[in-house]
């Protein structure tokens, strides 16, 4: 076996890295910058029932080691995405994750359902965390009960793996995952952005048209890695950890916090070729460890005792 | 040898000079693989292998000229915030994460017989390439560039061969140079005058208020204006969905979002939603 490769519940993967929803684009927009191929798996960005619009901008700050965002999850809606992004994502030769999401648990099953009839994907990510949703209401993702049922109901009308993304911004993470596993999640991803807001000192402005949004980057990893670690070892699911992955040594430190597999996020905006290169420093970083397979350091972490 | 429409590279630089008022010139080397940008397009630069400044800024080419297995492109930078101020501190051989060509130039297809440049501040930019350009469209070309900076020793980044032969008029905030206020009052004393009107070609950029002040004198006068737009970006590329900007949609409303970074940054100023912009900048 190759030493890249890991097993993802139903799903085999070539190698543990994937795109995050929302950095990558929406078919093979990021083609130009390298061989799509090379993708342990590609997740695209978020569709919905509906076509959304998005947020009033400015949409993107800068803060320090990350980035402050409000995009409002514009797309051209799912029938819009069969149309004309599916027959893109059809030709590319990895595995294909469509993440969606909805304003209400039956937009996400009938959008489930109309993407599931039209094919050529090979998952379905549900993305019940976005804290950017107009109209300012809690997430799906903060309560267990509605996690469970949106889960189950999206588990209903697809045989496809179903891979659960996770929000940072709740009191326990590893209630929600539990709900989520309980609903027939095949897989856990997390997480995805922190809440937070930056103001301009000169306007008094927020630095963010919809004044708050969702912090990503190098500056929330601490935070992603421990809500891996959590959840890996309460939930008997496999994990996909994401946050702030810039480096080889950033997806390792995911592996041994109990991920299975990454999603780098952020860093596509920085670096476009980030994913090959972390895919080309990976085997020699492993050699230097005297790991011989990548799947070795999942959970490896050898956490201290109490003395 | 294959051309890559685009590309993320470590561009090297070769040359680097300041040209006075915080205004840098940079030119950066990277493969000639890559394909040279068309004026009004723009790269996303930040370091190579340091960690900040974090997300890439976006700069105007200025120029390009093919040197050997190489492409050497021109950047005129003013020093802003963190991101210019490290990129203005280079010396030549450092590297520089080099991304782009990115977005689309000016549409040139009609060569109209005056073209009026109108440049705020570092929205001088891009304009070498655009003249350059200009003039293998047509030899006879009249060329018109106005200029405006808050004083006169801010009208930096005239000293490239490009210029020579344009009519230059300047404008300054506090008048120390030429016309007293903003170079939009010069703009619209030209179209008063009947000196700029419908058969010309108007191409600006410059901050996102002096474009919406563009587009006030210009669009009644039905002068076509092509405005290179500015927000703030994340990846430049079209990925991110952070760069919106209002503009119509096909059935001539207002109210969808377009991307700066690939949809523009050049946009028919008829298109964009100007109250909006003010709205959202005020
Ligand atoms: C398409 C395009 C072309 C440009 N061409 C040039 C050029 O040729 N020469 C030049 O000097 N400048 C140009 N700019 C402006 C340049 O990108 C900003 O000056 C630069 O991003 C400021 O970064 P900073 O770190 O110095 O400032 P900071 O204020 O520290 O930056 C903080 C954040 O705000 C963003 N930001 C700040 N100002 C702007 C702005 N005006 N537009 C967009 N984002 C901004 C930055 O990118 C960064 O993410 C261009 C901008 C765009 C969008
Ligand atoms: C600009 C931006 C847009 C995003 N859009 C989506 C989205 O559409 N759907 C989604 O599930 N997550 C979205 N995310 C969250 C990312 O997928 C990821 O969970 C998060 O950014 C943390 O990873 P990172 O630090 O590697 O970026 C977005 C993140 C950013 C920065
Ligand atoms: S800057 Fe990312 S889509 Fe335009």
């Amino acid at each position: 076996m190759d030493m890249l490769a890991v097993e993802l519940g139903p799903l085999s993967l070539a190698n543990p890295i994937l795109t995050a929803s929302g950095t990558f684009g929406g078919s093979d927009e990021m083609a130009d910058f390298f061989d799509l191929s090379r993708l342990g798996a590609i997740v695209l960005k978020t569709v919905t029932l509906h076509p959304r619009r998005g947020n009033r901008p400015p949409r993107v700050a800068e803060t320090p080691f990350g980035m402050l965002n409000s995009i409002g999850l514009p797309n051209g809606g799912i029938d819009y995405f069969i149309e004309n992004q599916l027959p893109v994502l059809r030709e590319i030769p990895t595995t294909r994750v469509v993440n969606v999401a909805g304003d209400t648990v039956d937009q996400f099953i009938e959008g489930v359902r109309r993407l599931d009839a039209a094919g050529g994907m090979d998952a379905f990510e549900l993305n019940i965390s976005c804290p950017n949703v107009e109209g300012g209401r809690l997430p799906f993702g903060s309560d267990p009960k509605v996690t469970e049922v949106l889960v189950r109901g999206v588990r209903g009308v697809t045989d496809l793996p179903l891979i659960v993304k996770l929000s940072p911004n709740v009191t326990d993470v590893v209630v929600i995952a539990q709900a989520a596993a309980a609903g027939g999640a095949d897989v856990l991803s997390l997480i995805n952005t922190l809440l937070g807001m930056a103001i301009d000192p000169r306007t008094k402005r927020p630095k963010l048209g919809s004044n708050f949004g969702g912090l990503s980057g190098p500056a929330i990893k601490p935070v992603a890695v421990k809500m891996v670690w959590e959840v890996s070892r309460s939930v008997d699911l496999p994990v996909i950890g994401i946050g702030g992955i810039r480096d080889v040594d950033d997806v390792i430190e995911f592996l041994l916090a109990g991920a299975s597999a990454v999603q780098v996020g952020t860093a596509n905006y920085l670096e476009p070729t980030v994913i090959p290169r972390l895919l080309d420093e990976l085997p020699p970083r492993l050699e230097e460890l005297g790991v011989s397979q990548v799947t070795d350091l999942i959970g490896a972490v050898r956490p201290f005792e109490e003395i | 040898m294959q051309i890559a429409e685009k590309a993320s590279v470590a561009g090297r630089v070769v040359k680097y000079q300041g040209v006075g008022a915080a205004v840098h010139r940079l030119t950066l080397e990277v493969p000639a693989s890559i394909a040279a940008p068309d004026p009004g397009q723009f790269y996303m630069l930040r370091p190579f292998d340091e960690p900040l400044p974090f997300l890439p800024r976006a700069f105007s080419v200025s120029r390009s000229r093919l040197a050997d297995t190489t492409l050497h492109l021109d950047f005129l930078i003013k020093v802003y915030g963190s991101g210019t101020e490290w990129l203005c501190d280079r010396r030549e051989g450092d590297r520089v994460r080099v991304t782009g060509p990115l977005g689309h130039g000016w549409t040139l297809d009609s060569t109209p017989r005056r073209v009026f440049l109108v440049a705020g501040g570092i929205g001088l930019a891009p304009f070498p390439a655009t003249i350059d350009a200009l003039r293998e469209r047509s030899s006879t070309v009249e060329l018109h560039l106005l200029y405006g900076a808050r004083r006169a020793d801010e009208l930096v980044g005239l000293d490239d061969s490009s210029y020579e032969g344009v009519t230059l008029e300047f404008a300054t905030e506090d008048g120390s140079r030429d016309h007293r206020g903003y170079v939009t009052d010069v703009l619209a004393e030209r179209i008063a005058s009947g000196a700029c009107g419908p058969d010309d070609l108007v191409l600006a950029c410059g901050p996102n208020a002096m474009l919406g002040a563009v587009a006030k004198h210009t669009l009644p006068a039905n002068i076509p204006t092509q405005v290179a737009m500015e927000e703030a970006m994340a990846c430049g590329f079209g990925v991110c969905n952070g760069c919106a900007v209002r503009v119509l949609d096909s059935a001539g409303e207002f109210g969808i979002y377009e991307r700066v970074c690939i949809d523009g940054p050049v946009f028919d100023a008829m298109r964009v939603d100007w109250p909006a912009l003010a709205a959202i900048h005020g």
